[in-house]
């Protein structure tokens, strides 16, 4: 025990000579794994806070205000909403742990609860002893026996469809038992949802959650979380590529200590057991110290996260982030298992080895060249798969694995590839030097090939992700010009006002065009129904993607209806299809006249002409209006009418707002996307740099003999810059292409199956040359800080490696 | 004495809360005995307009006879009602023991609409207060001064919003303002404003209009209204084509012997409370109600005025089918005088 112990000592000791060495490897895992985990908490955390609301909403099956930001609410939001003339009812819950058992309390207020509560007139005395003593609170049978022992409630009537641990009190007592004095969890809400002053809503900081709502979290869970675990997995990929080289480089430049050790009588069975406890403690420190980047990396992207889960699905926010100890274990097993898998390959290969051979450096070499073509026939392999998902895939999760192995599959092409080329270069060369040259690049190759494919795997996530981006932001901007057609657009703070408001704006403009709708089910869908009045602006601008002959003249006879772009993909129509409808009048059999893009939108939704929805739906009224009027008159109306109804907040709006705000949003939902993908790239430079590092003493030994050949010290390390560099060029190369691929997927695949919606596919050349130049730069600067260290390499150093080697 | 608050008590007396200390908390450590009305206690305004927590009960009740621009008559009611479990001096937060209860209707010759409202003290969802004064359950609010006030409410088929106003005095029924319910000293302090002049908009399924006329308000508390064997009243506030102001009211009581009481207001502002032996209310024939045999129309003769007066409902359906269901709704009365006002008749016989 102690022989390993001593072991590990010396092996450790190897670190006090190369610290930098140390501090790299140690930074490369740690930031592998900080990917890792902080998609992982954003994921965690964006699932938190869907499933909260969706919970809450399946207890109470009807709309309820919950808060945006936090458990608890303060309860005079309840009487601000009731002096609004709008019915909640407030809830209460939580856990309350007692002596005897852990309890679900639920505290209500049974007056406000139900305005038809006193029609139970038997039940009043009930009532009156369950909101004033004694206070009746209702369980199980089964809880009621550990209640009853607590001593704290003087009644406990017994209610079997209660859930065991499950109390039910009068909201006053529950606060007091939950040490939440004045707050509520939620709200329920018995006015039409149209009735709600959103801009109030807002103010306070609250979210309505409804059936809608709650089949959106469904759509959530699986084309948000999915988005996020996809980008979980490329960060693990790139960390798997970027464990691989450091622990391999890590565990090289020990050869010759290992060697010693061999040497001096040690076994190789304590060898690799003090190699391992080796790097299962580094494994260790770099998953801590990955966890807390990660939470931080998690930390600043989580406003973006929330603001998008906000702003495009209205799911509330989650207080705060947890760092849970299952979040620690899991990430420190995921990376001692990476390590260990990753050096498995490695402690094999010095197994077998004679360590006191001094050939052992070219039968590694000659072990890369064959590994080269092992990749290849996997990569071969995974490209085949991607062929397969690429005609069969119909989900998001068969897309996203299209992705991995297209992703994987060009990628391990790589190595491959490029011992061709220098082959190819090597055999059109004339000049001894020229040889040299190539046949030093190869040499070279075999050992940056795995940073190298982490360059082009980080490279082409990166051309793909920003080509997706710009097709949406193209595409979505076009297309907001259209639907955002009307100079004026403004929302009605309260609807009582709603007659007048309109009677005013009538007198003052050209024309005011409602826009509201209601929920739906169509074929079991959850869907909306939208109304609109037929006019220029639709005729002239709605965004149709498809639409018969004389569409709009058929839709305003009411021949035909519009459906959105997620309808007719989800239930495979096409314009001229026939489409029936069960309306609150009756069943419609109406022909789809077109099909319009409604990017943003989780839900399938038909548009049909306004007299026909208030036919439907004659208690509905319209917020939100489109006001038409002259450009040049846009400012003098918005203060007129400002004037006019003095409400606070932005309740009237220009278009040009309105579209900036609608853009916003949007770009926030790509910023996990873009600062992840940006990061990968960063990382893969860091590779890169380590691995520079790391393999410059090899690489000493390698030009020793062409520096006593008469190069200058100066002239090799620009010959080595420029290798490395030109390396890293071939790979961003022969990322481009795949690049694409990848934005054709995301394009075409993976943004139908997740939204619903499918984007024209772009290329952005323009794009490229800036990732190049970006990507270019880091790496240059990763390339040239190891190179500057070396060129202080005196003939001294070159010497000391004949006389090791 | 006004109203309907009989039935409140009837249904919170009849479940007498006993309140104990529970034993979770000392959220309710019960004085359990109201005020009661003292007869020394000289009324004092605006402090009287808001609300008497430590009193089992009182209410804001304003009812107005109205015109639409038509000349048809119309009616409309806006009632909050204060009910206490138990004077447990607690008046903030969900461990207050007061429950509000609101009531809003508007009449017309052919239709009746109205609404009820729940809400518990405490928590701000109703209330009333005296300066400035404002009494409110949910978004229903009597407010303003008691010379100038708005009134609003609504329902699922109406919705109204007024503006009150009056030049003259408040008028304290019974003596200074302590107004008695049974011979057996049962009381209540209770005082109007008969004088407001009112106009604004009623919307009726959906169609405004602009309406114009007379309105009464009352304000009443009390802990103990009526007696154990009394069952329920009669009552009616009157406005004269001349400009004069009737109020009597009839306890009935089980052993058979009503307690009859009033105050006739003269245009002035100047006013007399009415004793038993002043006048004469008695009803005419009874009239079929939904669930009861309840008396509609009225004859009214105060002798020493030479006044001889029959009243008879604008709507006979003006049912209030609330939870605790009753008949109120505008009147005319034609005779040696003539007018319009409310009628209010409990149906516990």
């Amino acid at each position: 025990m102690n022989s390993i112990l001593l072991t590990v000592l010396t092996i450790s000791s190897h670190w006090k000579k190369k610290p930098i060495q140390l501090v790299l490897i140690i930074l490369c895992l740690s930031i592998a794994s900080a990917l890792w985990s902080g998609v992982a908490t954003i994921n965690k955390q964006a699932k938190l806070s869907y499933d909260k609301a969706a919970s809450i909403y399946e207890i109470s099956q009807i709309p309820i205000l919950i808060s945006s930001e936090k458990n608890f609410f303060s309860d005079d939001i309840f009487s601000k909403f009731r002096k609004l003339g709008i019915l909640v009812s407030p809830v209460i819950s939580g856990t309350f742990k007692g002596n005897y058992g852990e309890y679900e309390i639920s505290g209500l207020d049974p007056i406000s609860k139900n305005s038809n509560y006193f029609d139970s007139r038997a039940n009043l005395s009930e009532l009156l002893d369950f909101i004033s003593p004694p206070y009746t609170v209702f369980a199980n049978s089964l809880t009621a026996v550990s209640a009853n022992q607590e001593g704290l409630f003087s009644k406990i009537a017994i209610n079997e469809n209660l859930a065991d641990n499950e109390i039910v009190m009068d909201i006053g007592i529950a606060q007091e038992i939950l040490n939440q004095k004045g707050l509520i969890s939620r709200l329920e809400l018995y006015s039409p949802e149209n009735d709600l002053d959103y801009a109030f809503i807002n103010e306070n900081k609250l979210t309505l959650v409804n059936s809608n709502s709650s089949s959106d979290f469904n759509q959530l869970t699986r084309s948000f979380h999915l988005n996020l675990t996809a980008f979980g997995f490329l960060a693990f990929f790139v960390g798997i590529f970027i464990f691989y080289s450091a622990i391999n480089l890590g565990i090289e430049q020990k050869r010759k200590l290992i060697g010693s050790l061999s040497v001096m009588g040690v076994s190789k069975i304590s060898l690799n057991i003090a190699i391992i406890i080796e790097l299962i403690i580094i494994g260790i420190i770099s998953s801590l110290l990955g966890t807390i980047l990660g939470y931080y990396l998690a930390t600043f992207l989580l406003p973006d996260v929330n603001s998008t889960l906000k702003g495009l699905f209205g799911v509330p926010a989650i207080d705060g982030i947890a760092l849970p100890i299952s979040l620690w274990l899991a990430n420190s097993s995921i990376v001692i298992v990476g390590v260990l898998l990753a050096s498995s390959n490695y402690l094999f290969k010095i197994n077998k080895l004679n360590i006191l051979s001094n050939v052992h450096y070219v039968s590694l070499v000659s072990q890369n060249r064959s590994n080269a073509t092992l990749l290849l026939v996997i990569g071969i392999n995974f490209l085949a798969v991607g062929i397969i998902l690429f005609i069969f895939s119909n989900n998001l999760i068969f897309s996203f694995l299209l992705m991995t192995s297209v992703l994987l599959g060009f990628t391990l092409l790589l190595p491959y590839m490029l011992m061709k080329i220098l082959d190819a270069f090597s055999f059109f060369s004339q000049s001894i030097g020229a040889k040299w040259f190539w046949s030093e690049t190869k040499s070279q190759t075999q050992l940056l090939y795995i940073a190298l494919m982490a360059i082009m795997l980080a490279f082409s996530i990166n051309i793909g992700v920003s080509g997706m981006v710009n097709s949406f932001r193209m595409t979505f901007t076009s297309w907001l010009d259209k639907r955002l057609a009307a100079e004026i657009y403004l929302k009605i703070p309260n609807q009582k006002f709603g007659p007048e408001i309109v009677e005013f704006i009538n007198l003052h403009s050209e024309t005011i065009l409602p826009i509201y709708g209601t929920n739906l089910k169509i074929k079991d869908h959850p869907a909306s129904i939208f109304a609109f009045k037929p006019h220029d602006t639709y005729r002239k601008n709605w965004p149709l993607l498809e639409c018969l002959d004389d569409c709009w003249a058929d839709i305003e006879s009411n021949m035909g209806w519009l459906i959105n772009e997620q309808f007719a993909l989800k239930l495979g129509l096409k314009v001229g299809d026939n489409l029936t409808v069960n309306l609150p009048t009756g069943l419609y059999d109406k022909k789809i006249s077109g099909i319009y893009s409604d990017y943003g939108n989780p839900k399938i939704q038909i548009m049909i002409p306004l007299n026909r929805f208030i036919l439907n739906f004659p208690k509905l009224k319209p917020r939100t209006y489109a006001v038409r009027i002259e450009e040049k008159e846009v400012d003098k109306f918005i203060d007129l009418v400002g004037k006019k109804f003095p409400f606070d907040s932005s309740w009237i709006t220009d278009q040009k707002t309105v579209k900036s705000s609608s853009l916003k949003i949007f770009e926030k939902t790509f910023t996990i996307t873009n600062s992840l993908s940006l990061l990968t790239l960063i990382i893969s430079g860091l590779a890169i740099f380590s691995t520079i590092i790391s393999i410059s003493e090899i690489r000493r030994s390698q030009l020793a003999p062409a520096w006593a050949m008469g190069f200058s010290t100066k002239i090799l390390i620009f010959q080595e810059f420029s290798r490395s560099i030109m390396l890293a060029i071939i790979a961003i190369i022969f990322a481009i292409p795949l690049g694409v691929i990848i934005s054709y997927i995301l394009t075409k695949y993976i943004n139908v199956t997740a939204f619903g919606w499918e984007l024209p596919n772009a290329i952005y050349p323009k794009d490229w040359m800036k990732l190049t130049i970006m990507s270019v730069s880091i790496i240059t600067i990763s390339l040239a800080i190891p190179l500057i260290r070396n060129s202080s390499s005196s003939a001294k150093d070159y010497l000391r490696v004949f006389n090791s080697e | 004495m006004n109203r309907f608050l009989f039935i409140i008590i009837l249904f919170f007396l009849g479940l007498t809360h006993e309140l104990h200390a529970k034993s979770f908390t000392n959220l309710n450590q019960p004085k359990n005995s109201f005020s009661s009305v003292d007869q020394n206690v000289k009324l004092e305004f605006p402090k009287d307009h808001g609300f008497h927590p430590s009193f089992r009960t009182e209410w804001w009740y304003v009812t107005a006879n109205l015109k639409n621009e038509e000349g048809e008559p119309l009616g409309v009611q806006w009632t909050l009602f204060r009910s206490s479990l138990g004077n447990t001096g607690i008046l903030n937060g969900w461990e207050t023991s007061q429950i509000w209860m609101g009531h809003a209707a508007v009449t017309t010759k052919n239709s009746h609409f109205f609404s009820e409202k729940f809400a518990r003290g405490g928590v701000g969802q109703a209330g009333a207060q005296a300066s400035p004064f404002k009494a409110w359950i949910d978004d229903w609010n009597f407010s303003g001064d008691w010379d100038n006030a708005q009134l609003n409410a609504d329902g699922d088929k109406f919705s109204y919003s007024l503006k009150l106003s009056s030049d003259r005095p408040l008028v304290l029924n019974g003596t200074n303002g302590i107004s008695e319910k049974s011979y057996s000293g049962a009381k209540s302090f209770y005082y109007s404003q008969p004088f407001f002049k009112i106009a604004g908009v009623i919307t009726i399924n959906g169609v405004s209009h602009k309406v114009d006329g007379m309105a009464w308000a009352d304000r009443e508390w009390t802990s103990q209204l009526l007696d154990q064997d009394q069952t329920g009243w009669n009552w009616l506030g009157l406005h004269f084509y001349d400009g004069s102001k009737l109020m009597v009211f009839e306890v009935k009581s089980k052993s058979g012997r009503p307690f009859f009481s009033g105050t006739r207001i003269y245009r002035d502002g100047k006013y007399k409370s009415l004793q038993p032996q002043n006048f004469i209310l008695q009803p005419k024939v009874p009239s079929q109600t939904k669930r009861d045999k309840i008396h509609l129309d009225w004859k009214i003769e105060i002798p020493s005025e030479n006044l001889n007066i029959t009243i008879k409902p604008i709507n006979r359906k003006s049912y209030m089918d609330t939870f605790i269901p009753y008949w109120e709704g505008p009147v005319s009365f034609t005779g040696t005088h003539s007018g319009v006002g409310f009628l209010e008749v409990t149906l516990t016989e």
